[in-house]
């Protein structure tokens, strides 16, 4: 290649590297903005998103003639997804300001499942393409490359609200405000400022520049109903390398993400994704707030609502526990033989809430990312069937070790995160597995899965693969239970407690928690080989943040603080998720309300209801 | 040989020099007072100590060994107990599950999967439990103990290594005017029975006076006097950074 | 004798598990200087974020002006015109001095020629007038202890709460704080500061409160107490 050839193709792809890095930026820096002030990270950020592009296409259709009313109509998609923000805030954020970090993302996770629905009642299901905005629809030549005009648009609109923010953030006094709280919201307050108004505001605030990151990605891609999670995950990306609560630390990463990609895509489209993957992993390895966030004080040690002491079975928990075991193997014979797929999955997935109970209930570790685990279980079985021809006793045997090993590599930067930043970093691992067996079909098959992994002779019976899978999961979960019990997990739930406390009697926190977040791998990843086996087929979804929460769900509804939750929490979840698939196409949307309400309603009362779900069991 | 030596050690935080350049050394079964007004560097000091706080220059040498730098947990393991100014237990256990959770780990066993925490180490911590007064509360949810009886079970936990040192960072803070005189004869009681040294950081300065066998004044990050408790109180540049002030001729006047 | 600005009754305050006041009362007279003296520790600071809502009570009673505002959230406590000046400063590090003066402004429900203005303040302190565009995490520990009593004026106080004013800066310039509260006294504003320096409260203050293990121990004229032979004896012997 000639040198100015070389020359041209690195600006043209610096070009449509900023381009992409305009939206990215307009969405990671509201929901920096919003976390920085408010401390809730909110996953419906990338929902916000979404409603920006629909509703834009929307306002294009009847507005968009001419370059005008094109323009109106994106800024009209920005404000109406602001005023849609300010009632989301409202109304629910307000209410779960106080609540721990993982049922803030739990709940704003049920408003991304929510606007899902809605969305696709309003727009339908098919991807909606929006007409080329006018006067930007050509292109110029620069350097011999023709450049759309619209990517310079975007990349003059982000420079131009990169300019916007900064004009508001120093010359207004709500920007000052916000400023000054995010450095010191007690402060603030203390000098008569109500933080109701603020929060609102910079919610309000978040959310409409999300809506104009939705509403500009119209001319260049399809509304679609996947943009949601795509966008959210990235910005997460995003906002852990720049820093929470910067703006700066914001548009620097999203510039750097959207180069890497830009460039990678061309050079290395294979280790695209490994390379952001070492710059994030690199970045929270030097700096764990990120470039140019701030260290989070620590206040992860929550004493005004201590868990009550680890009890030891009583009469009526061996009994429920033998009840249910007892159910387990005769459930094929009392339900006939059709239920036992469904009893399959149960007993699967109360393995997999089981594993990720361990590690929130037992260790305090919040991950939204289990899926990595479960998901690297179900590959790694299915791959052995693939790849290797390997029996069904050989690839179960690999699965936990996959889902170890997966563990061992992300957990050992995840423990060294707390709260919501591991959380997110926990989600972006799980959503890079998800990307790679997504994108690598040579070995993973992408989209298509892997098919035909199926038990051998001896269990291809569905009764006989039931009692497989239940046997073993029951075993592995009796097994979590008992190292729950055991120094190491006493030591694990210390860690929990007090780090402070843990260190100070010679526990290194780091490695039990790495070690504990390894073990969770382990057993997330037998639950996954089975799942395989009881699919016949692995597909990427099995690594998607969806299986996370489910996870989760199923965890919080059976109640947190009892060992019996996760298995309660499985069948209760697979039961309605049965029943709300026969009766309505809108099950995501009643999910959504369901853990939003769970949330908001019963934040410290799910034990509760699982005791009296205990009780209704057993009697 | 000193249960703990400290040579030169100094702190800095973006130019404000909170330790520096502090020398001094605590004997088997002594009670030292480390004290001084706000910001003076104690909690800095101890912190670098006991390695929550990477220290910039200078050694810290516990019986002898090297633990400069060492991380808190590693400290431990040099016969170093540490209670905090506001307690950290573990609240979601009991007070027997707490100083069992301590005792697996003195015997390095907290990694162990085998055999249920609640029988192993049974009879040894509930010796350790007794030592503090807090017998009849052993199987009680650390949560609903009163805070003075938390202050307790901090000390039970940091003597589950049978520590040569005791780090007490405010022995008596955030406790009624009785619970003092009680917790500091209880730390009188085990330097005699025990011999373990104490280091401690104090505001009220009639547990300071009254049990201490020395006393260290720190000001600026800088020792400015160090010795029994009456030398120290009659000190005139102790008199006027801190301890003076009351009877100052200015207020008189 | 004119009646209380702000009155506390048996107040209990506690961080997280550890109790830091044990029934304290204070009383702090309309246009008074009161001081509250006491060691570190001694529970001066936690009164003042009890009087701000900055931490939890327990039993107890707060009153302004004869109004409770207990349990109240600190931008209400300032609202009905209680300013709060903190111990470690707490500006706001990334913000300039003017906008730091921002954020502690608000609409006053006082007449125009008795508000602060960022003039006012500056007239009070003269070397932030120089300063106005400078973040306040450069100022130096006496400037940013300037600001963030101008911060607090900016809100138009009634009463002024100062938490250590003095801690850790040098004597020219405590001597500045002291011409300070005196004229901030002398307009009629009710002080209520908090000290372990006892050469600098005799300077300024009236009244007197000594806090001792979380509990007031004595109360009195600023006179009365420093002749008083227990303050000594409290603090001295063991």
């Amino acid at each position: 290649m000639a040198l100015e050839d070389f020359v041209s193709f690195i600006v043209a792809q610096a070009i449509a590297g900023l381009a992409s890095a305009a939206s990215l930026f307009l969405i990671a820096v509201g929901l920096s903005i919003v976390f920085g002030v408010t401390r809730v990270v909110n996953f419906a950020h990338g929902s916000l998103y979404m409603l920006g592009a629909y509703i834009a296409y929307s306002l294009v259709a009847v507005m968009g003639d001419s370059f005008a009313g094109y323009l109106l109509a994106l800024l009209l998609a920005a404000v109406a997804v602001g005023i849609i923000g300010g009632v989301i805030e409202s109304t629910l954020l307000r209410r779960i300001y106080h609540a721990p970090e993982l049922f803030q993302l739990l709940a704003t996770f049920g408003v991304v499942l929510i606007v899902q629905d809605l969305t696709r009642t309003i727009w339908g299901p098919d991807d909606l393409f929006a007409p080329r905005m006018p006067g930007l629809d050509g292109a110029i030549d620069i350097l011999g490359h023709a450049i759309p005009t619209y990517d310079l648009f975007l990349i003059g609109v982000a420079f131009a609200v990169l300019g916007g923010l900064w004009l508001l953030f120093r010359k207004t006094r709500f920007g000052v405000l916000l400023r000054a709280a995010t450095e010191d919201r007690q402060m603030v307050s203390a000098l008569g400022i109500d933080q109701r108004w603020l929060f609102t505001a910079a919610f309000v605030l978040g959310a409409a520049l999300a809506g104009l990151g939705g509403a500009l990605q119209m001319p260049r891609q399809a509304a679609s109903l996947s943009m949601d999670l795509s966008i959210i995950v990235d910005a997460f990306v995003v906002v852990v390398i720049g820093g929470m609560g910067s703006i700066a630390g914001a548009f620097i990463a999203a510039v750097l993400i959207s180069e890497l990609l830009a460039f990678g895509l061309v050079i290395f489209p294979q280790i695209t994704l490994v390379l952001i993957f070492l710059v994030m992993a690199v970045t929270l390895v030097l700096k764990p707030s990120g470039l140019f966030g701030r260290p989070e004080f620590l206040t992860a040690e929550d004493v005004r609502n201590p868990d009550p002491p680890l009890q030891p079975s009583d009469a009526i928990a061996k009994a429920g526990w033998r009840v249910l075991l007892a159910w387990g193997l005769v459930a094929p014979f009392v339900l006939g033989e059709f239920s036992t797929v469904i009893l399959t999955e149960i007993a699967i997935l109360a393995l997999f809430a089981a594993s990720l109970h361990f590690l929130i209930w037992g260790g305090g570790l919040i991950t939204f990312g289990h899926a990595a685990y479960f998901g690297l279980g179900a590959y790694g079985a299915g791959l052995a069937v693939f790849h290797l021809s390997a029996g069904m006793a050989p690839a179960l045997l690999l699965a936990p070790v996959a889902g170890a090993l997966g563990a061992l590599l992300f957990g050992w930067f995840c423990v060294r995160l707390t709260g919501i930043y591991m959380a997110m970093l926990t989600l972006a691992f799980a959503q890079i597995a998800w990307s790679i067996a997504f994108q690598w079909i040579e070995f993973t098959g992408g989209d298509n899965g892997i098919l035909g992994v199926w038990p051998s002779a001896w269990a291809s019976d569905p009764t006989v693969f039931y009692y497989l899978a239940f046997l073993v999961c029951a075993a592995m979960i009796w097994a979590l239970r008992h190292v729950m019990f055991s120094p190491f997990g006493y030591t694990l739930r210390g860690t929990r407690d007090s780090a402070l406390r843990s260190s100070a009697i010679g526990v290194d926190v780091m490695r039990h928690r790495w070690l504990a977040f390894t073990l969770a791998g382990a057993a997330a990843g037998v639950s996954g080989g089975f799942f395989a086996f009881a699919k016949g087929s692995v597909f990427p979804e099995v690594l998607f943040v969806s299986t996370s929460v489910d996870g989760l769900v199923m965890v919080l509804l059976g109640g947190m603080q009892s060992m019996a939750g996760p298995i309660l929490g499985a069948i209760a979840y697979t039961e309605i998720q049965t029943e709300l698939n026969r009766v309505t196409d809108l099950w995501q949307l009643v999910l959504g309300v369901f853990i939003v309400a769970l949330v908001v309603v019963l934040p410290r009362g799910l034990a509760g209801l699982s005791a009296l779900l205990v009780r209704r069991r057993t009697s | 040989m000193s249960v703990l030596t400290v040579t030169d050690l100094a702190k800095a935080y973006g130019g404000v020099r909170a330790v520096d350049g502090v020398s001094f050394a605590v004997e088997a079964g002594e009670r030292v007072a480390l004290i001084g007004p706000n910001g003076a560097g104690k909690t800095t000091l101890f912190n670098a100590i006991h390695g929550q706080v990477q220290p910039d220059a200078g050694r810290v040498m516990v019986r002898g060994a090297e633990t400069t730098g060492q991380a808190p947990h590693r400290v431990w393991r040099h016969g170093v107990g540490r209670t905090f100014q506001i307690t950290a237990t573990f609240m979601s256990m009991t007070v027997l599950e707490n100083v069992q959770v301590a005792l697996a780990s003195y015997h390095r066993s907290a990694l162990g999967l085998g055999q249920a925490l609640r029988h192993r180490y049974r009879d040894e911590a509930l010796a350790l439990i007794a030592q503090v007064g807090l017998r009849d509360a052993a199987n009680r949810a650390v949560s609903e103990l009163a805070y003075g009886d938390l202050k307790r079970l901090e000390l039970a936990v940091a003597l589950t290594n049978a520590p040569a040192l005791l780090l007490m960072d405010e022995p008596t803070a955030g406790m009624a005017g009785d619970g003092r005189g009680e917790m500091m004869k209880l730390v009188d009681r085990l330097v005699a029975d025990v011999g373990v040294a104490v280091l401690f950081t104090e505001h009220d300065m009639d547990v300071v006076f009254g049990h201490a066998d020395r006393v260290i004044v720190l000001d600026r990050g800088r020792i400015i006097a160090s010795g029994a408790p009456d030398v120290v109180r009659a000190d005139k540049g102790v008199r006027a950074v801190y301890l003076g002030t009351y009877d100052d001729g200015a207020v008189v006047t | 004798m004119s009646p209380s600005a702000l009155r506390l009754v048996g107040i209990d305050a506690y961080y997280g598990p550890a109790q830091a006041l044990f029934g304290l009362d204070l009383e702090v007279p309309t246009g008074s200087v009161t001081v509250l003296l006491g060691r570190n520790g001694a529970g001066k600071s936690t009164t003042m974020k009890a009087i701000m809502g900055l931490v939890a009570l327990g039993q107890g009673e707060i009153e302004v002006g004869g109004e409770s505002i207990t349990g109240w959230p600190a931008y209400r406590v300032n609202r009905v015109g209680v300013g709060y000046v903190p111990e470690e400063r707490r500006v706001f590090a990334g913000l300039s001095v003017m906008e730091n003066l921002l954020v502690g402004m608000h609409d006053p429900d006082v007449p125009s020629q008795a508000r602060w203005t960022h003039e006012r303040v500056f007239d009070l302190f003269p070397p932030l007038a120089a300063l106005r565009d400078r973040l306040a995490g450069q100022l130096s520990g006496g400037e940013q202890q300037m600001l963030t009593i101008a911060r607090t004026l900016m809100g138009n106080p009634g009463i002024i709460l100062l938490d250590e004013p003095s801690e850790g800066l040098a004597p020219v310039i405590v001597q500045q704080i002291v011409t300070t509260v005196k004229t901030l006294s002398a307009q009629g504003m009710t002080v209520l500061l908090s000290e372990q320096n006892v050469r600098f409260a005799a300077q300024v203050a009236d009244r007197a409160v000594v806090i001792e293990r979380g509990k007031a121990l004595l109360a009195g004229s600023m006179t009365e107490i420093s002749n008083d032979e227990r303050v000594r004896d409290a603090y001295l012997t063991p």
